[in-house]
């Protein structure tokens, strides 16, 4: 007996420190805390570059990087544009069509893979991002300038475009850009690794459950460092008052998709923060020229000088909605117009009525309600700001894009994201021939805008490029297709505890320099 | 026997399909599933390549021929939203739903039949009035409106149950509560109302005058023959099983088929919401069968038309 007790004295205390050093029992011991964030929906894939939506972009952030990193909290707005090393530590231009990244090195995947130019031509291959059917859809709209991705050594990778592509470097700081593991991709294929997804950022997928639980852990071979939560969760939370109830238990950290009206809501409660960011993207309306009455451009600027568009945003955002100088957006940087603005003048958009010879034909406004935050208490507002004007206006609700865009449609609801910080990155990718409004043919008078855009796409002298830009705007606003209303706010709830801010997109950031906790 | 079983099923079958019929074509008439997946801002190229991928550019009677042809190879479809077979996706969500469902049920009979029968026994007293005026605020509040109540109540301000989820039995309990509350109040209005008119029945007041005791009357001679009309509703009780949590699957974010069947209608994912109609038209058959045979068991009489039937 006292053999065997000295036996197992000898071995339980060899055997402790491995039995102390295990991952459960330093799970055990990890002190940080678990990040939870109620969100209204969460995504069917994490494919990084399929699931480019708000729902998805929140989550996929933090667990893939990019090449280059946007530093959009270098402006306080949440909106910065200037670009910084992420996984490529630093980059050069060979020519107006060739860019050579060079890798950090050291960088570590989920899977214990070490980051390589092989990854990095994986993720922009010919076939997943562009070329001729591209397996990620939208991949084409991001990188269909690209003509080939070289890898020159194990840690250098060379970008060629068919054209002087001046936003590349943007590019991979941006959407659809986030660096996959190739070794993985291949082995499950897009659908499988949509389940499991492997990247380099800072928390990894750990369990999965589709509408109801996506839980990641922290990666704390991070090349960032190590997180400073334990892990996150991002739970689905479809209805408000749910998530607000939530947060307001202290059951969430964060609650995202608070609208406008909830503000005054949390921030009542004690240890909670409403924190807001104006999106990069705008409310517009379409105006659709093959609808009755819409066919005169006249009609279409008088519907968008009678817009008292301060008096929605005080009305319908507490005042903090932004509206644009068109658009025409300062993280535009250089490229920014200053002096432009949208004017609201009933008197002038009278006299364009008179001089149309509109005799009051009916122009109905079609919004569907769920789809953006206030769409349908701005269309009930605006409709009467037309009447005031003497237009013939009336609202009609419809459930979805299909029915707003069929036969007859005269006012229809869009919204444009700044994609890149730069015209070619927002008006001209919405508006120009690859744009809806061109697409369907509800933008038909495009001679000049065409013009100027497709010679911006080409030009890399940056007076020229403003030369370009102010004809393209020029074009667009005496034509008037359509109008910006304003730049929305996302807000989200948050314990004071957190300290986090959010982006001007939807990317939540939870990186180490920008989530902490007191 | 057979012909009644195959007249029931040849019934349910047509009934099905037209479920599923019905369901194909109004999705998809009333909305492009490419755009609804993708977005409004998607690329039109973008929407294209979706449409093409999916077979959603073909020609509409084609794309529902194609449907049923798949479906008599037993293939239900993919999901477009998942991109995963549909069937899967609504067999994934039924543990969670049936976990939420049956002990819902069970509280709708075992509170709503009781307190029905008790409110019958004493009738016109405190007693009836107060279970019917329960009764009546249980089917009369809006689940949503009970469910952030007590949400407000157990999970806000006492912090004694979670306000959501599906992790523990814990987050079971509030979520069954709405659904019971309901569904009770509505049995014990249908079984209190049954109980009374049995209870006046002539072979009631003939074994009382005989002197059987007022237990025995009641469980022998009233209960069976009141069961008929509560039976029923609990059959249709069962049928909605499926999906008939809703809105209440949304209050407490439950990851269940009900919640599952609005994501899938606003997409217009065709294939997931068929899989779930079939389900749901299934079940009700199922549900409708069983309550056909209970009939036959608790009233002899049912037997004995449908013997002289067949």
């Amino acid at each position: 007996m006292t053999g065997i007790s000295r036996r197992i004295v000898t071995a339980s205390t060899l055997a402790a420190p491995f039995v102390v050093c295990t991952p459960g029992a330093l799970a055990q011991t990890d002190r940080r805390p678990m990040l939870v964030v109620a969100v209204p929906e969460l995504p069917p894939t994490l494919e990084p570059a399929m699931e480019l939506s708000n729902v998805g972009t929140r989550i996929t952030y933090s667990v893939f990087d990019t090449l280059i990193r946007r530093d959009f909290l270098g402006s306080p707005d949440g909106g910065g544009s200037a670009l910084r090393p992420h996984l490529a530590e630093s980059w050069e231009r060979e020519s107006a069509r060739a860019l050579v990244v060079r890798l950090r090195r050291g960088v570590r995947f989920h899977n214990d893979d070490e980051l390589t130019s092989e990854d990095v031509a994986f993720t922009f291959a010919e076939g997943r991002l562009w070329g001729a059917k591209p397996s990620i859809p939208e991949g084409p709209a991001y990188f269909g300038t690209l003509e080939a991705v070289e890898t020159l050594d194990r840690y250098t990778v060379r970008f060629r475009t068919r054209v002087p592509d001046v936003l590349l470097e943007h590019r991979l700081a941006s959407w659809a850009s986030w660096i996959v593991n190739a070794r993985a991709y291949r082995t499950l294929g897009m659908d499988g690794f949509g389940q499991a997804p492997v990247g380099t950022g800072p928390f990894r997928a750990k369990r999965l459950l589709r509408d109801q639980l996506y839980e990641f852990e922290a990666f704390d071979a991070y090349w960032m460092g190590r997180p400073t939560a334990r892990g996150v969760q991002f739970r689905a939370v479809p209805q408000l008052a749910s998530r607000i109830a939530g947060l307001s238990a202290g059951e969430f950290d964060i609650a995202t998709n608070i609208p406008p009206d909830q503000i005054q809501t949390i921030e009542r409660v004690r240890d909670l923060d409403a924190r807001s960011v104006v999106l990069a993207n705008s409310h517009l309306l379409v105006f659709d020229e093959r609808g009755p009455a819409m066919g005169d451009k006249r009609v279409r600027k008088a519907l968008s000088l009678a817009i008292d568009r301060k008096l929605l945003v005080d009305g319908l955002w507490l005042g903090r909605a932004v509206v644009p100088p068109s658009h025409n957006y300062p993280e535009f940087g250089d490229m920014f117009l200053p002096g432009r603005k949208l004017a609201y003048d009933p008197d002038r958009a009278r006299q364009l009525l008179r001089e149309a010879g509109y005799r009051g034909e009916p122009i109905v406004y079609r919004a569907a309600p769920n789809y953006y935050t206030r769409s349908l208490d701005a269309g009930q507002v605006l409709v009467e700001m037309w009447k005031a004007v003497g237009i013939n206006a009336s609202l009609q609700v419809v459930e979805n894009f299909s029915q707003m865009q069929g036969p007859g449609q005269q006012v229809g609801q869009w919204s444009n994201s700044t994609r890149f910080p730069d015209p070619l990155g927002a008006l001209w990718v919405s508006w120009g021939p690859a744009g809806g409004p061109q697409r369907r043919k509800e933008w038909t008078s495009v001679a000049g805008f065409n013009d100027a855009g497709r010679a911006l796409e080409s030009e890399t002298d940056p007076a020229r490029r403003r030369a370009l830009f102010t004809r393209m705007l020029d074009a667009w606003e005496d034509e008037c297709p359509g109008t910006i209303l304003y730049q929305p706010l996302e807000t989200y709830g948050v314990k004071k505890r957190v300290s986090w801010r959010p982006y001007s997109f939807y990317f939540m950031d939870l990186r180490p320099d920008n989530l902490s906790f007191a | 026997m057979i012909r009644f079983f195959a007249s029931k099923l040849l019934r349910a079958f047509a009934t099905i399909l037209f479920v599923v019929t019905f369901a194909f074509l109004v999705l998809r008439v009333s909305g492009d599933p490419a755009l609804l997946i993708m977005g409004a801002e998607a690329p039109p190229d973008a929407i294209a390549a979706f449409r093409a991928a999916w077979g959603l550019d073909e020609p509409l009677w084609r794309q529902y021929l194609s449907y049923f042809a798949a479906i008599a190879n037993g293939d239900l479809g993919y999901s477009m939203r998942d991109r995963r077979p549909a069937l899967g996706l609504v067999l994934d969500r039924l543990p969670d739903t049936l976990r939420l469902m049956l002990p819902a049920l069970a509280v709708k009979i075992l509170i709503g039949v009781p307190a029905g029968i008790y409110a019958a026994l004493h009738r016109d007293t405190w007693i009836d009035r107060t279970t019917m005026a329960f009764s009546v605020l249980g089917y009369s509040v809006p689940n949503f409106v009970l469910g952030l109540m007590l949400v407000l109540l157990f999970a806000v301000n006492l912090r004694w149950l979670p306000s959501g989820g599906a992790e523990t039995w814990l987050h079971t309990i509030l979520p069954i509560v709405v659904l019971g509350t309901a569904g009770a109040g509505i049995l014990a209005r249908f079984t209190r109302s049954t109980m009374l008119e049995i209870l006046g029945q002539p072979y009631i007041r003939t074994a009382t005058a005989k002197g059987v005791p007022w237990f025995r009357v009641v469980s022998w001679h009233a209960l069976p023959n009141a069961a008929i009309p509560t039976v029923t509703v609990i059959g249709f009780m069962i049928g909605s099983l499926i999906a008939g949590a809703v809105v209440t699957e949304s209050v407490f974010s439950w990851p269940g088929i009900g919640r599952q069947l609005v994501v899938a209608v606003a997409n217009r994912d065709v294939a997931v919401v068929q899989v779930i109609l079939l389900f749901v038209a299934g079940s009700m058959v199922v549900s409708n069968l069983a309550v056909d045979f209970l009939y036959g068991w608790l009233d002899p009489r049912v037997r004995t038309t449908r013997g002289k039937e067949g």
